[in-house]
C-alpha cells in the first residue's frame, strides 16, 4: 500500500514526462528554422561567418534534438502501459496521427539530420541548405501531428461511439485533421517554439558579447534572433488569442476556470487582470477588472455573455441526466444487441454518454443516481481554478515581455548598438529560462484545464487509466524522475560545454558591399 | 547533384575513416537492438501490457465499482 491513488500517480507520471519532453521540443522547433535562415544567408552571400554560425548552433540543436527524441518515445509507450483503456477507447482516432507522425516526421528528420551533420563537405551548398530546411520541416510536421492528436482530445470531432466495439471510431478523418482547435494549437505552439529558439540564440549571443568573445558570430546571431523572434513573439500572442477563442467555443468550462468567472459575465464581459479565486465562497476576491476585454477576447463581440462556472455546472448536470438515458440504453444493449429502439435511443444521446460516466466515481449503478449525486458529479467538471487563473496570467505576461525584449533587440540591432548596450545584454541573458517557463505553463493550462476529461466530454480521466497497482506506478514514476533528471543534467552539461567551447573565431569583416561603398565615399 | 564526390579528396584517409565509421555504426546498431529487444521483452512486451478488449472496456465502463484507494481499479 502506498497511500497514493493510481489515477493521480499515472497523471503525475505522464505530466512529468510530458513536461520534461517539452523542455527540448520548443528549442528544436525554433533552432531548426533559425538554422535554415542562417544557412540561407550563407548560401546567398557565400560568407564563411554564416557557415560557421550555422554549424555552431547546429551542434546545440543536435544535442537538444537527441534528448527530445529520447524523452518523447517513452510517452508513446505510456499510452499502452498506463492508459490502456484510453488506448482502446479512442485508439482508432488517436493512433492515426501518432502513426503518421512516426512515418512522416520522424523518418524525415532521422534521414536528413544525419546529412545535416555529416554532409557539410559532401553536399553542394544548395543541397545542404535543402537538407537543413527538410530537418526544420520534419520537426514542424512532427508537432503538427501530435497537436492534431492533442486537439482531438480537447475537441473530439469526426468520430462516433460504436456500442459493438465499445470504442470511438473515425467517421471523418478530414474533420480530425482540420479540427480548428488542433490547427490553432499547432500554430500557437510552433510560434512559441520559435520564440524559445530566438531567446536561446539571443541569450547565448549576449553572453558572448558580454565576454567580448566570438563577436562576429554573436552579433549576427542576435540580429537574426531579434527579427525572427519579434515576428514569432507577435504571432504567439495573436495565435494564442485564436487558440483561446476556439476554446471559448468548445471548452467553455476551461475558459471560465481560467477567468475565475464563477457567475455568467453579462455582455460586454470584463476581464479579470488580478484577483484571488476563492473556491469556498465561489467568488474572486480583490478582483481588478478591465471592461469589455473578456467579451472581445473570447467571443469577438460586445454583445455576447461569457458563461460562468455555476451556469456551466448546471448545463453539465443536464448533460449527465441525458447521458444516463444513453447509459441505460447501452446497458440493455448488452443483452439485446439487435434492438433497433435501444440503438436509436443510445444514438440520440450518445454525445452525453461521457457525462453519465462521471457518476462512476460516485456510485457504480449510474442509473440510480440521485439529484444530489448528479449535482456532485456536475461539480467535478470544474478544473482547478486558482492554478489555472495564475498560470494563464504568468504565461500571457511573459508573452508580452518577449515582445518588448525583441522590440528592444531589433531596435538595437538596426542601429548596430547591440554590443554597446550591456544592460540589454544582461536582460537578454537572464531571460534564457523564461520561454520554457511560459511553454510549460501553457501546457499546464491546456491539460489541467481539460480535467476531469481525458477526452473532453467523452471519457473521464479516471476511467482511462490501466488496471495497475499504485506501487508499480510509483516505482516507475521514481525511475522516470531519476532517469530524466540524469538526462537533463547530461543535456545541460553538453550544452554548457559546447557553449563554452564556442564557435571558431571568424574575422568581423563588413560585407564587401559596405567596403565598396566606404571606398567610393 | 547534391553529393559532390570530388570534395572527398584524400582517398586513403577517407577509406580509413569509412572503416572506422562502419565499425562504430555496427556497434551502435547492435547495442541499440539489444536494448530495444530487452525493453520489449522485460518492459513493453505483450505480456507486460494490460490486455484490453471490448469485454474489458465494457466491464470497466458498465460495471466498475467506485474508484477509491491506492490499489488498481481492476473490476
Amino acid at each position: 500500500m502506498t497511500g497514493f491513488d493510481v489515477v493521480e500517480l499515472s497523471r503525475v507520471q505522464f505530466g512529468l514526462t510530458a513536461m520534461y519532453h517539452f523542455l527540448f521540443v520548443p528549442l528544436t522547433l525554433g533552432l531548426s528554422l533559425l538554422l535554415g535562415i542562417m544557412e540561407s544567408v550563407y548560401v546567398m552571400t557565400g560568407r564563411e561567418v554564416w557557415r560557421q554560425m550555422t554549424k555552431f548552433w547546429g551542434v546545440l540543436f543536435g544535442i537538444n534534438f537527441a534528448m527530445g527524441v529520447a524523452t518523447g518515445i517513452t510517452m508513446e509507450f505510456q499510452f499502452g502501459t498506463n492508459w490502456a483503456y484510453y488506448s482502446h477507447y479512442v485508439g482508432d482516432v488517436f493512433g492515426a496521427p501518432l502513426a503518421i507522425e512516426g512515418l512522416m516526421a520522424f523518418f524525415l528528420e532521422a534521414t536528413f539530420i544525419g546529412l545535416f551533420f555529416f554532409g557539410w563537405d559532401k553536399l553542394t551548398k544548395v543541397g545542404h541548405l535543402a537538407v537543413t530546411w527538410l530537418v526544420a520541416l520534419g520537426s514542424n510536421l512532427s508537432a503538427l501531428w501530435i497537436l492534431v492528436a492533442n486537439g482531438w482530445m480537447q475537441h473530439p470531432v469526426g468520430a462516433r461511439f460504436n456500442p459493438d466495439t465499445m470504442r470511438m471510431e473515425v467517421t471523418d478523418f478530414m474533420a480530425v485533421i482540420f479540427n480548428p482547435v488542433a490547427q490553432a494549437k499547432f500554430v500557437h505552439t510552433v510560434s512559441a517554439g520559435y520564440v524559445t529558439g530566438s531567446i536561446f540564440v539571443l541569450a547565448i549571443s549576449a553572453f558572448y558579447l558580454l565576454k567580448g568573445k566570438h563577436v562576429a558570430i554573436a552579433k549576427r546571431s542576435m540580429t537574426v534572433a531579434a527579427s525572427f523572434g519579434l515576428a514569432s513573439a507577435l504571432s504567439v500572442v495573436v495565435l494564442g488569442d485564436e487558440s483561446g477563442y476556439t476554446a471559448s467555443e468548445n471548452q467553455q468550462m476551461k475558459i471560465a476556470a481560467i477567468e475565475s468567472a464563477w457567475q455568467t459575465e453579462p455582455a460586454p464581459a470584463s476581464f479579470t487582470i488580478f484577483g484571488l479565486p476563492n473556491t469556498e465562497t465561489r467568488k474572486t476576491d480583490y478582483a481588478v477588472r478591465v471592461p469589455w476585454m473578456l467579451g472581445l477576447i473570447s467571443t469577438r463581440s460586445i454583445s455576447k455573455a461569457v458563461p460562468g462556472i455555476t451556469e456551466l455546472v448546471d448545463e453539465a448536470a443536464q448533460r449527465i441526466r441525458s447521458g444516463i438515458v444513453a447509459y441505460n440504453a447501452l446497458e440493455k444493449l448488452k443483452s439485446d444487441r439487435t434492438n433497433a429502439d435501444l440503438r436509436a435511443k443510445l444514438e440520440a444521446s450518445a454525445s452525453d454518454l461521457g457525462y453519465a460516466l462521471l457518476l462512476k466515481k460516485i456510485r457504480p449503478d449510474v442509473q440510480n443516481a440521485t439529484d444530489a449525486e448528479i449535482e456532485q458529479a456536475a461539480w467535478t467538471t470544474v478544473p482547478a481554478v486558482s492554478p489555472l487563473f495564475w498560470s494563464f496570467r504568468v504565461m500571457v505576461g511573459l508573452g508580452f515581455f518577449f515582445i518588448g525584449l525583441f522590440i528592444a533587440a531589433f531596435w538595437l540591432a538596426t542601429r548596430r548598438r547591440l554590443q554597446a548596450s550591456r544592460t540589454f545584454l544582461w536582460i537578454a541573458l537572464c531571460s534564457l529560462p523564461l520561454p520554457w517557463l511560459a511553454a510549460e505553463l501553457g501546457w499546464y493550462v491546456a491539460e489541467v484545464g481539460r480535467q476531469p476529461w481525458v477526452i473532453e466530454g467523452v471519457l473521464p480521466t479516471f476511467l482511462a487509466v490501466s488496471s495497475l497497482a499504485a506501487g508499480n506506478v510509483l516505482i516507475t514514476l521514481i525511475g522516470f524522475v531519476v532517469f530524466y533528471s540524469t538526462l537533463l543534467v547530461v543535456d545541460i552539461y553538453l550544452m554548457t560545454k559546447a557553449i563554452k567551447a564556442g564557435p571558431p573565431e571568424v574575422a568581423d569583416e563588413p560585407h564587401p558591399a559596405f567596403t565598396r561603398l566606404a571606398a567610393a565615399e | 547533384m547534391w553529393i559532390n564526390w570530388r570534395r572527398t579528396g584524400q582517398w586513403h584517409t577517407a577509406s580509413m575513416l569509412k572503416n572506422r565509421l562502419v565499425r562504430e555504426v555496427t556497434v551502435v546498431v547492435v547495442v541499440k537492438t539489444i536494448v530495444i529487444l530487452a525493453a520489449a521483452f522485460f518492459v513493453f512486451g505483450g505480456k507486460q501490457r494490460p490486455s484490453i478488449d471490448t469485454a474489458a472496456v465494457e466491464q470497466r465502463l458498465m460495471a466498475m465499482p467506485i474508484v477509491h484507494g491506492s490499489e488498481g481499479n481492476t473490476p
